[in-house]
């Protein structure tokens, strides 16, 4: 078998002693962030960009995956020891995890949360090396039309999926967009909306607005709401969860991996949302719900194999398609072009060695995970009583540090503040900032791809409708249009949320 | 008529002044082309006016919403956002006359706009990192830091002036500790190792002693933030930067320290 082979290079990459290192401090700092409330993997992903500019490619992108789908397991530590999500994607599970942690049962929850994910990562790995290089196959079929339907499919997935107003969404989108096309037209030279600012004319940089919308505005939140920290440093004792408990789960398990893998693909997926829809279908599809909401250890399983599941095959379009489905992928693409490597199916075929070594490194950094998180909690729940006033500092001068290394100029600091603002302004108006960053990404591409399409037709915009995949992709979309308006559907979308 | 939902408002004019905005600046400067050969201006243009119609869907969506939310979804101080006006006009008066008056005008500009909307702690977390960007060059990353962690503390509800001038003194006193560490030790074991050897000790230093003297918790946070982001960014990775004041340039290269 192919992927044997395939693996086989995979694993001899993954499991060299360098990156073997980089993938486990990866893993760690993102466990590390996970469990620290109030300092997502965007902006810690974005701070560490400059730090992966002397790696070499494959190092670099082991290790900013490894903080990645560590943070899905920190998550959930802070989540039942605390009651707050340390990551997003664990705001389900404080539902009952704390419960279980006050029921004096912490260790079984942070021991089934540690399994479950790890279970899911191992799926999602698999899955990965399955799916990824068939749709490889067909993207390399790919023009500019096909191009530009997916791309639009994939704006319109992402909104779909996320909070809140769909119009809003829709528009976020489109500022998105807009703010990624300021800087050089490729094609005529000309330096759009850069306002004779010379610093303007390279374009606005990702990382800023990246790290404006999620770092800055994530501390300023956090400083608005005082918080009041209940902590379960009592003891942790028996990690292990019983015999039971894992029968119980393991059902569930199985089921909250696919739906995490299957979300995790889809455009605007990935971690966050797979949680929640793990959490209710399993209160939905269980017998005796009755414990949910009370400390139901099946109520801290689901969503936590899911979103380590979505984690993980949200890679998957970035790895063949080229095409990021949600920030932190976006910000992936930001460290791949850095280091020259242009995303996109032939990735796979002129890299191998890039390819599967990232995905090798995946299982062996969730088995390290697995490995470390049981034995390290105790440290963990002492990082926990850090002050967030001793933190905010520390994140706010590395954010600043980080912004200011990739072009060694103050004025993208600037430019990150603004965006602090503006983020700050949309999540009280209720427009989410994560369509707007897939937007950001796809602007420059989803125009070139366009102009390419229109000039191979001879300005015939019928050739996104004639080619057979570009229709297909367009006929998605609209499938997904028409579901949005769909009074049914648009109830379950607001009901999915509520919970 | 009345407005039901104020988010909706704000939101869809803030859309609609976005895609105008856009388009309007795209469609005067550039050239749209045709459609088989897209002008520069074609995509944003088209997508402005999209983004301008959504705007006005929602901003009239907001008197009819069932929906209700007040119309200060977010503060807003009206004045301030004048006076930024203005200091955004003084800037572009200043460009290329006088370098320093500029980047002051500049920053004024920015800390005055953000200053405009929100709570304190928005507008004093994004004052710290205006000031930082525009201090960092000149004064180094050392004293940059200083001044991004106490603006950034004036934010926290535990802050007190009366604390600063001993706080501040104490953290300076670490930088000299550091200082003094660099310059005896990077003759005999070299920059990165006695930069490595100087921040475990400025993190006892300040651990221990920022527990016991009291009020001094700030300065012993940027004292450690700095020294931290001088060795680990500067010398680890060996990122481009002023650890110190330019005007003392020398004599830091001396101790191991210049860029």
């Amino acid at each position: 078998m192919d992927i044997f082979t395939n693996l086989g290079i995979g694993f001899g990459v993954a499991l060299s002693p360098l990156n073997m290192l980089y993938c486990f401090f990866g893993a760690l700092l993102g466990t590390l962030i996970g469990v620290l409330p109030g300092i997502g993997p965007v902006a810690t992903i974005a701070m560490l960009l400059p730090v992966t500019f002397t790696l070499p490619p494959i190092s670099a992108l082991i290790m900013l995956a490894g903080i990645y789908y560590g943070a899905q397991y920190g998550g959930s530590t802070t989540a039942i020891l605390v009651n707050l999500p340390g990551e997003s994607s664990s705001a389900v599970t404080t539902i009952d995890g704390y419960q279980m942690a006050r029921n004096g049962r912490a260790g079984a929850a942070l021991g089934i949360a540690a399994i479950g994910s790890f279970f899911a990562g191992c799926v999602g790995t698999v899955i990965i090396a399955l799916f990824a290089p068939p749709l490889a196959e067909v993207a390399l079929k790919f023009g500019p039309a096909e191009y530009f339907s997916l791309m639009v499919l994939g704006l319109v997935a992402a909104t779909v999926l996320a909070h809140g107003s769909l119009v809003k969404a829709i528009a976020m989108t489109i500022v998105g967009l807009l703010f990624g096309l300021v800087g050089t037209d490729v094609n005529s030279g000309i330096a759009r909306f850069n306002f004779s600012i010379s610093e303007l004319s390279d374009g606005i940089g990702f990382v800023g607005v990246a790290m404006g919308m999620y770092g800055f505005a994530e501390i300023i939140g956090n400083l608005e709401q005082a918080e009041h920290r209940e902590v379960f440093t009592a003891k942790v004792t028996n990690l292990l969860p019983t015999w039971g408990d894992i029968k119980t789960c393991a059902w569930t398990m199985v089921r909250a991996t696919g739906l995490g893998a299957f979300l995790g693909i889809l455009p605007g997926g990935g971690a966050l949302l797979a949680s929640f829809a793990a959490y209710a279908m399993e209160k939905k599809i269980v017998k005796d719900a009755s414990q949910f909401g009370k400390g139901d250890i099946r109520g801290v399983c689901a969503p936590e194999a899911a979103n380590n599941a979505g984690a993980q095959t949200s890679f998957i379009p970035l790895l063949t398609l080229g095409i990021p489905s949600n920030p932190v992928m976006a910000l992936m693409i930001g460290a791949m072009m850095i280091q020259g490597i242009a995303p996109g199916p032939q990735v796979m075929t002129e890299r191998p060695e890039l390819f599967w070594g990232m995905i090798a490194s995946m299982w062996v950094g969730n088995l390290m995970l697995v490995i470390l998180n049981l034995p390290l909690i105790g440290i963990w729940v002492r990082l926990l009583s850090v002050q967030y006033r001793l933190l905010y500092p520390a994140i706010l001068l590395f954010c600043c540090i980080g912004v200011y290394s990739i072009n060694n100029s103050n004025f993208d600091i600037l430019i990150t503040s603004l965006f602090g603002l503006f983020g700050y302004i949309a999540v009280k108006l209720e427009c989410e900032p994560a369509p707007l960053i897939l937007g950001f990404i796809l602007g420059p591409m989803m125009e070139e791809n366009l102009r390419r399409a229109m000039l191979l037709s001879r300005g015939d915009p019928t050739v996104f409708a004639t080619r057979p995949i570009s229709a297909g992709l367009l006929l998605v979309t609209l499938l997904l249009m028409g579901l949005m308006l769909a009074p049914a559907f648009k109830k379950t979308r607001e009901e999915a949320f509520v919970e | 008529m009345q407005i039901r939902n104020g988010k909706d408002f704000w939101a869809g004019l803030m859309f609609l002044a976005l895609g105008l905005g856009f388009s309007g600046v795209a469609f005067k400067n550039y050239n749209m082309g045709t459609a088989v050969r897209m002008g520069p201006a074609y995509f944003p243009v088209v997508l402005g006016g999209l983004l301008a119609l959504l705007g006005a869907w929602v901003f009239f969506r907001s008197f009819a919403s069932g929906e209700k939310s007040s119309l200060r979804a977010v503060q807003f101080r009206p004045l301030l956002f004048v006076a930024a006006i203005i200091a955004g006009v003084v800037t572009y008066a200043l460009k290329g006359q006088n370098d320093f008056l500029y980047q002051l005008a500049m920053g004024v500009t920015y800390v005055l706009i953000q200053a405009s909307f929100g709570t304190p702690a928005l507008y004093i977390v994004l004052a710290a990192v205006v000031v930082f960007a525009f201090l960092m060059k000149p004064i180094g990353l050392l004293f940059a830091t200083a001044v991004l962690t106490v603006i950034a503390r004036a934010g926290s509800e535990d802050f007190k002036w009366s604390d600063q001038p001993k706080s501040i003194a104490f953290g300076l006193a670490l930088y000299g500790v550091f200082a003094a560490l660099m310059a005896s030790l990077s003759g005999f074991i070299g920059n990165g190792k006695s930069g490595a050897l100087s921040l475990l000790i400025i993190i006892g230093l300040g651990i221990g002693l920022g527990r016991k003297i009291k009020g001094v918790e700030i300065g012993a946070l940027f004292a450690i933030l700095g020294v931290f982001a001088v060795v680990i960014f500067g010398h680890g990775l060996g990122l481009p930067f002023n650890a110190c004041p330019e005007v003392m340039d020398e004599a830091c290269r001396k101790i191991g320290l210049g860029s």
